[in-house]
């Protein structure tokens, strides 16, 4: 018996010694395996260390949502912050990264708290970007630092309130169709120019026992957007669906806004959603279409990749297109869903928003992320991207900046990312509804002006 | 063969006299039932070695079980490299390990105080405590944070100790104190008549007498906080702290997953667990039930 109180008192004793051992290793070093300069960094420190003689150490906390350091987007950005601690060895960027849902919950409990870490990843969004703006937690940007980042006009516009800019956009994001080439050409099928043709394809795929088209309903918020472009392709302008959010007519009794439900319920009526799409999240979504179980696909432009994923058999991978979503008489193919999404604010609190600032200029040098997302195919930048042009891009990736330089209007911020986490959510649900024919098009319109009320 | 069917038909007569034995036919449905259930049971656990070994294309196909055209050991390999298994599988088990042991014996001392002791204040202390049992853990998050901030103990292994502990006592208390009402008070009369002090009639005499509620506690503990998620994700930002569902997240992409490299995580994580379980039910279900009925 004795023995047994002795062990357990002894294992006792170890594990709060070795918590509080580790725990002041942790105060010691830096914490982040990233952040730790290797001794080729170290070399590097003596020799610019004669050209700023009072660089102070820094330390900055950066928080992004791009959690996957290993792949796509988040490899160049810890790229990009590795080369740059490299080139400054008197700043420490600490890199804390959370996955898009963790991380919106976590930036909660930083605000409150007054924490927010000195570069944080920002949506161009309302839903996002408002409540910080408003509570004075951004620090405010001066525009002409980065004039040589070449924005994409209009680029910077959901990042900027009251003329104001608080935060810098990433990337560009457009919604497009890609489509198998070789499931339509087996078939006799031509891909869709305009909308009636898509519902024509639609209901020829399913009755060759092909599903139609793959999306992540699940999620909820590839629809809103989806829904933009077919209003558009009624109304013949954007704008018309940010008035109705401005308080500037309604949706229901809308004779365009009608049409567009009409035809999305055409759509699902006829099957025209991939078999369990309601219940299909990203991933599913995506290995339905890469496994050549669907002919087609509603997502973003970031998926470039889709060409070079060696996940999926080498006959997809030659095979896949995208084109824009098709026409109709009012709105053409130009007229594209883009938006600006992820990107960059500092932190009102922050102990160094120089070296905040300094470092966003050097992530935003054109030959660093610009140059550096392009080429990998891991997306397309809010910035110019002409130069990095090479001509051996894929098919795909030329397909894409074939739609992207051909636009002629766009939508801006997603319906569903102009509001409230609330209105989010009501407007996510009622297309979840209207494209899974639980509801009527009248009675979409109806909800969907709910939520529109909830914005007062 | 025909002696043994003989064997069971005459027991099945006697058992139609007595309505006690059931008959072989009843038996073998069941058996049937219960290899159905073990088996629902078993399958979350075979698709999930099964989806370990796939590439991360390969998912959401049109089978529910598919068998890999190769292994993909590399599933493996990258959560060991990139993924940093063997560090948050470290940071796991001590902070897991901790929290059982410090909770298991908090609660038997509070347990014995409750239970044996005749002290003022003693119904609504316990009833305090007790209490926690209906704190939910989301609600605490942000006031932990800024307590801990205060205290400097963010990103540190105590700062998700020291809550799970708090939140695993009121159920081991529950637990301990009701088994320990089931233990005779002459047994710890005779000790103390032979000079025993308190504490060791605690741990000489009590420990060993509730190792199957203890042992439950540890399980039930171990757990709620192998897996535990929110906690870690607020109160922690190095990487030095993190616990395994961080693997997890690292093959998580801004929009594409790999799933192969999240699935051999999952399984990694989901051993212990499952050995744990395997090695314990017995005293696991002892220490339950030993509360419920008066012996």
């Amino acid at each position: 018996m004795k023995k047994m109180w002795i062990t357990l008192v002894a294992m006792l004793m170890v594990f709060t010694v070795a918590a509080c051992s580790s725990n002041n290793g942790n105060n010691g070093s830096s914490g982040n395996k990233g952040t730790v300069p290797s001794p080729a960094d170290e070399a590097k420190a003596t020799e610019t260390a004669k050209e700023d003689k009072n660089a102070e150490p820094v330390t900055l906390k950066f928080f992004t949502a791009l959690a996957d350091r290993s792949n796509g987007a988040g490899k160049i950005e810890q790229a990009i912050i590795d080369s740059y601690i490299a080139e400054n060895p008197n700043v420490k960027i600490e890199v804390e990264a959370l996955q898009d849902e963790p991380y919106k919950s976590k930036i909660k409990v930083y605000a409150s708290t007054n924490a927010v870490p000195d570069i944080i990843q920002a949506w161009g969004q309302t839903s996002f970007i408002k409540p910080l703006i408003d509570n004075d937690m951004l620090l405010e940007l001066n525009e002409s630092e980065f004039e040589s980042s070449n924005f994409v006009p209009g680029a910077k516009d959901g990042f900027s309130q009251d003329g104001k800019l608080y935060g810098l956009p990433r990337g560009t994001d457009f919604l497009v169709i890609y489509y198998n080439k070789k499931l339509f050409d087996d078939n006799g099928l031509s891909v869709p120019t305009t909308t009636t043709e898509l519902l024509e394809v639609s209901k020829q795929l399913r009755a060759k026992g092909i599903n139609p088209i793959a999306t992540n309903a699940m999620e909820g918020w590839s629809l809103p957007i989806w829904f933009e472009y077919a209003a558009q392709r009624h109304t013949g302008d954007f704008n018309k669906m940010d008035a109705v959010l401005s308080g500037e007519g309604k949706f229901s009794g809308d004779a365009d806004f009608l049409a567009a439900a009409q035809d999305i319920a055409a759509l699902a009526e006829n099957k025209g959603l991939a078999d369990g799409f309601l219940t299909a999240d990203y991933g599913m979504s995506r290995n339905l279409f890469g496994q050549g179980q669907a002919a087609m696909y509603v997502m973003g432009n970031w998926e470039a990749g889709l060409a070079t994923d060696e996940n999926f058999p080498e006959e997809f991978r030659n095979n896949v297109g995208a084109i824009s979503y098709p026409a109709s008489d009012k709105g053409a193919a130009t007229d594209v869903a883009a938006w600006y999404g992820g990107g960059y604010s500092v932190s009102k609190n922050s102990k160094h928003p120089e070296a905040a600032v300094a470092f966003l200029k050097y992530f935003f040098a054109p030959e660093n992320w610009a140059k550096q997302v392009w080429e990998t195919g891991s997306g397309t930048p809010a910035q110019k991207f002409d130069q990095f042009l090479t001509g051996n891009e894929t098919a795909l990736q030329k397909q894409l900046v074939d739609i992207f330089s051909a636009m002629t209007s766009s939508s801006g911020t997603p319906v569903h990312d102009n509001g409230t986490d609330e209105f989010k959510t009501i407007v996510m649900e009622a297309h979840q509804k209207l494209f899974g024919k639980q509801i009527t098009p009248e009675q979409f319109l109806t909800e969907m002006d709910a939520a529109v009320a909830v914005l007062k | 063969m025909g002696a043994i069917t003989a064997k069971t038909n005459r027991e099945a007569q006697r058992g139609n006299k007595k309505k006690a034995a059931a008959a072989p036919a009843l038996k073998v449905i069941l058996h049937l039932i219960l290899w159905a259930v073990a088996l629902l049971q078993i399958f979350p656990l075979i698709w999930l070695i099964n989806y370990s070994f796939l590439k991360s294309g390969d998912f959401f196909g049109s089978g529910i079980l598919k068998w890999p055209k190769s292994f993909e050991w590399n599933n493996y390999v990258n959560a060991f490299t990139y993924g940093s298994v063997p560090r948050f599988l470290l940071n796991s088990l001590m902070i897991t390990t901790v929290t059982i042991v410090v909770a298991a014996f908090l609660a038997l001392m509070l347990g014995y105080a409750f239970t044996r002791m005749e002290w003022k204040l003693r119904g609504p202390a316990m009833a305090f405590i007790m209490l926690g049992m209906i704190v939910p853990i989301h609600a605490t998050l942000l006031p932990n944070f800024i307590l801990f901030d205060k205290l400097n103990l963010i990103d540190n292994p105590l700062s998700l100790i020291l809550p799970y502990i708090a939140f695993s006592l009121p159920i081991s208390l529950l637990i301990i104190s009701g088994f320990l009402e089931t233990i005779p008070k002459s047994i710890e009369e005779s000790a103390v008549m032979d000079g025993c002090s308190v504490f060791g009639v605690i741990f000489r005499i009590i420990m060993p007498m509730t190792k199957p509620a203890i042992a439950t506690v540890c399980i039930m503990n171990f757990i709620s906080w192998w897996n535990e998620f929110i906690m870690a994700n607020t109160f922690l930002t190095s990487e030095t702290f993190k616990t395994l569902p961080f693997s997890i997240m690292k093959f998580t992409g801004q929009y594409s997953s790999n799933y192969g490299a999240q699935f051999a995580v999952m399984t990694i994580i989901a051993l212990p667990t499952v050995i744990i379980y395997l090695l314990f039910t017995e005293q696991m279900s002892r220490g339950i039930t030993a509360g419920a009925v008066k012996g």
